[in-house]
């Protein structure tokens, strides 16, 4: 047993925190040495992340992260000192040593280090300095072309390298060669980590946990800008103020010496001022947990050079907007989507260069990363130049899955064809490869979205392109509602699902064969009765309220007995007892203290809707 | 067991929150209880199990209430001003069992403790013994199993009684 075990857990939390973003910075930078190798600036930057990373593991005693780490160092030197010049066998050496790094951290997480045959690994690496390896390999291409490298061998990020072929006794000498040629780094280079302490991720209201647990292994730390922070200590100094002026108050009130009028207004003014007070601390608060998306956006490059050569696709990735902000979460929840999105572009969407080449398109194809803020929610979009989707072929696939009538398929209009995508189980590819095509995509995309009252939604030109648009709301902690009554019942309905609201006219309902269609604004509408779905309840009288409600493409007419207005809530989770019942989001607490249950639209549609594929479920590989 | 230590056992004394549902008076220990709150203005939920009264909010914290009454099947009755709310964690999560009402806390001698004899509305499994007090008895609710059978169950239908070995006594 290693002494991994024994560290101060603080100590141990702030080291994997730290690697694990070092880490992700190498990956990006890697990538932009390789377009760019003789831009000493990103050399130097890797060759810091992994001193800092060499350095700390040292003082905890990690061995074969030293071991490593260290190797990888060496060869970083040798290229800083120009005695090599960077080609793809130096770049994959040195992305499996990365690679490798990172399972050692992900093992500390998870218990402690396993035993790592490296042996392989760093003779790789030392014979990567070795000037006749640089010979023999091709230099790599000049900047402006980064990912079009051929490689013989694409690295293969999860598998260790255990082969056992390697000279071992070789590596000991080389090893002791260059312990002895380890640069003597001065101090001041080193990078000083206690300037940005890492702060305990704390949920608004500590009800975002629920949430957060989808995270799985992830840090659940936070690095907080310290300005940040400042606000928030300045406004709770100002709340302990008002306390002070309310128990001024209080005491006055209790000695009666002041004229009741007098402390009347003082206290109408001190509850204008708490109500300020507490309005800035909600968002200060809220806006602690606000991070850049580019801690997401920072492995695409790497992912998208490794897909690319293993597919022998010429790709260029273009990232905008990596400085949004959003939530904490959000940013934990929306990495695993754009994963899938990515890989779906670089394996459905974008062509071989030869035949993009003969249809007339640049060899090579591109790919839009972006990120905008719209209002209150962020737009994260992934954007390809590729063949496109073909509607013609996903209806054909949905009437042979049964999922669609051939007398239905001529009814629906484009967007409503390509959203049999987000049907789980459904997948149009022909041949099952490794990286996408199983039909599990899609549906896992558009539920993780589901969970972040987000929404996701796709356009696609056949032969210039797909687009897929991730729409999230900027938080998910304050949700903007309207306030609608069934009966005695008073609900919350998520307004950024609100189209529009309108008083109907019983002329404009109809009955069809499976239910209630609403006439409105010359479009039909499914309607929905909320207090039949909630309720059961059979009479109809009253509700002719009816908030029209937009999923995506798809709108339905909800009728309610009365609307109340508008309200910016916070939203609570409701207790496990209830994460059965479909329609409900959870909850929030209104002026009067009661609780008021917040519904899920895109619950109320499922429970109105009994088309049959849309249940089906657990049909995917 | 020897007699030292079974007299011992004897001595020990239990702290227990005692309430009434119907004709029958209940015991809950005193380190399950968080507290103990007045009925307080309810919001139901839809589709809930039946014996779910509703969601109240408690400082903020939005907790189930589940009535007694319904869960053991026995006759509704309007919330008076003897009904209380019982707030305990069960399983990690916090909420409220609805009482008639709630009488007094006890002290209970460990030896007085009884494995459960058959009883009318309230299924064995749900008991961890009967407290003899003087002339009084005191059904000691299982509430962990209480509420692990409860979750998933969409609604309160009476369960097959089957005789299950419940010897623990703290």
């Amino acid at each position: 047993m290693s002494n991994e075990m024994e560290q101060d857990p603080v100590l141990m939390e702030e080291f994997l925190v730290e690697s694990t973003e070092l880490l992700e910075l190498m990956d990006q930078d890697m990538v932009l040495l390789e377009a760019n190798p003789d831009d000493p600036e990103i050399l130097n930057r890797i060759f810091r992340a992994l001193h800092t990373i060499k350095g700390t593991s040292g003082f905890l005693g990690f061995d074969p992260l030293i071991r490593l780490s260290h190797q990888a160092e060496d060869v970083l030197n040798t290229l800083r000192r120009g005695k090599i010049r960077l080609n793809t066998k130096i770049m994959d050496a040195l992305l499996k040593s990365r690679d490798q790094l990172g399972i050692m951290l992900r093992d500390l997480r998870h218990g402690g280090l396993q035993s790592y045959s490296l042996d392989d690994l760093l003779a790789e690496l030392v014979e990567a300095q070795e000037p006749s390896a640089s010979e023999s390999s091709p230099p790599v291409a000049p900047s402006s072309r980064p990912l079009d490298v051929a490689t013989s061998t694409p690295p293969n990020p999860s598998a260790p390298p255990n082969r056992k072929d390697a000279p071992a006794t070789h590596i000991r000498i080389v090893e002791m060669e260059t312990v002895a040629a380890a640069p003597q780094l001065p101090l001041e280079s080193l990078p000083t980590t206690h300037e940005e302490t890492a702060k305990p991720a704390q949920p608004p209201t500590g009800e975002a946990a629920t949430t957060t647990k989808t995270g799985g292994s992830q840090a659940h730390t936070l690095r907080v800008d310290v300005g940040k922070l400042d606000e928030l200590v300045n406004l709770i100094g100002e709340l302990v103020l008002e306390r002070n002026r309310f128990a001024q108050i209080s005491r006055d009130l209790t000695s009666q010496r002041d004229d009741p009028r007098t402390i009347a207004e003082a206290l109408s003014l001190s509850a204008s001022r708490l109500s300020f007070i507490t309005d800035e601390l909600q968002t200060t608060g809220l806006k602690t947990r606000m991070v850049p998306i580019e801690t997401v956006f920072r492995r695409f490059p790497r992912l998208v050079r490794d897909v690319a050569h293993s597919l022998g696709k010429e790709v260029e990735l273009i990232v905008r907007g990596e400085d949004t902000e959003l939530d904490k979460t959000m940013v934990e929840l929306v990495g695993d989507p754009l994963v899938h999105l990515v890989r779906n572009s670089l394996d459905h969407g974008l062509e071989m260069p030869e035949l993009r080449a003969a249809g007339g398109k640049p060899r090579k194809g591109t790919i839009r990363l972006e990120a905008h803020q719209e209002g209150d929610q962020i737009v994260i979009s992934i954007r390809d130049d590729g063949a496109g989707i073909d509607p013609e072929r996903i209806a054909r696939k949905a009437i042979e899955k049964g999922l669609l009538t051939p007398e239905r398929a001529h009814s629906l209009n484009r967007a409503e064809i390509l959203d049999f995508i987000f049907l789980p189980g459904f997948s149009t590819a022909e041949k099952t490869s490794n990286l996408s095509g199983r039909g599990v995509g899609m549906d896992v995309v558009r539920s993780n979205l589901k969970k972040m009252n987000g929404t996701v939604q796709l356009e696609s030109e056949l032969g210039t392109g797909t687009t897929v648009s991730l729409r999230l709301p900027l938080t998910l902690a304050i949700l903007p509602v309207l306030l609608v009554r069934v009966r005695e019942d008073v609900y919350a309905l998520p307004l950024r699902s609100v189209v529009e609201t309108a008083r109907i006219n019983r002329r404009e309902v109809h009955r069809v064969e499976s239910g209630e269609v609403l006439h409105f604004r010359n479009r039909t509408l499914p309607l929905v009765r909320l207090g039949r779905i909630l309720h059961q309840a059979e009479t109809e009288e009253g509700d002719d309220r009816a908030v029209i409600l937009g999923l995506g493409e798809r709108r339905i007419a909800l009728l309610v007995d009365q609307l109340l207005g508008q309200e910016s809530t916070v939203i609570k989770p409701l207790s496990p007892l209830f994460h059965g019942i479909a329609c409900l989001a959870g909850a929030t607490i209104s002026g009067d203290g009661r609780v008021r249950l917040v519904l899920d639209p895109a619950g109320i549609l499922a429970a109105a809707e009994a088309v049959p594929g849309f249940s089906a479920r657990g049909a995917s590989a | 067991m020897s007699r030292t230590a079974a007299a011992r056992a004897g001595e020990e004394l239990l702290q227990v929150v005692s309430f009434h549902v119907d004709e029958e008076e209940f015991g809950l220990e005193i380190l399950r209880v968080q507290e103990i709150i007045r009925i307080q203005p309810l919001t139901r939920v839809p589709a809930s199990p039946v014996f779910v009264e509703g969601v109240i909010n408690l400082r903020g914290r939005i907790i189930p209430v589940i009535s007694l009454r319904k869960r053991f099947g026995l006759v509704q009755r309007e919330a008076d001003k003897q009904t209380r709310i019982v707030v305990v964690e069960v399983n990690g999560t916090v909420l409220g069992f609805m009482v008639d009402a709630v009488s007094e806390v006890l002290r209970l001698r460990a030896g007085a403790v009884e494995p459960p004899p058959r009883l009318g509305h309230v299924q064995r499994e749900y008991v961890r013994g009967v407290g003899i007090l003087d002339d009084r008895l005191l059904i000691l609710l299982d509430i962990d199993r209480l509420m692990s059978d409860a979750e998933g169950e969409l609604c309160a239908e009476m369960k097959q009684v089957e005789p299950t070995n419940i010897e623990e006594t703290p």
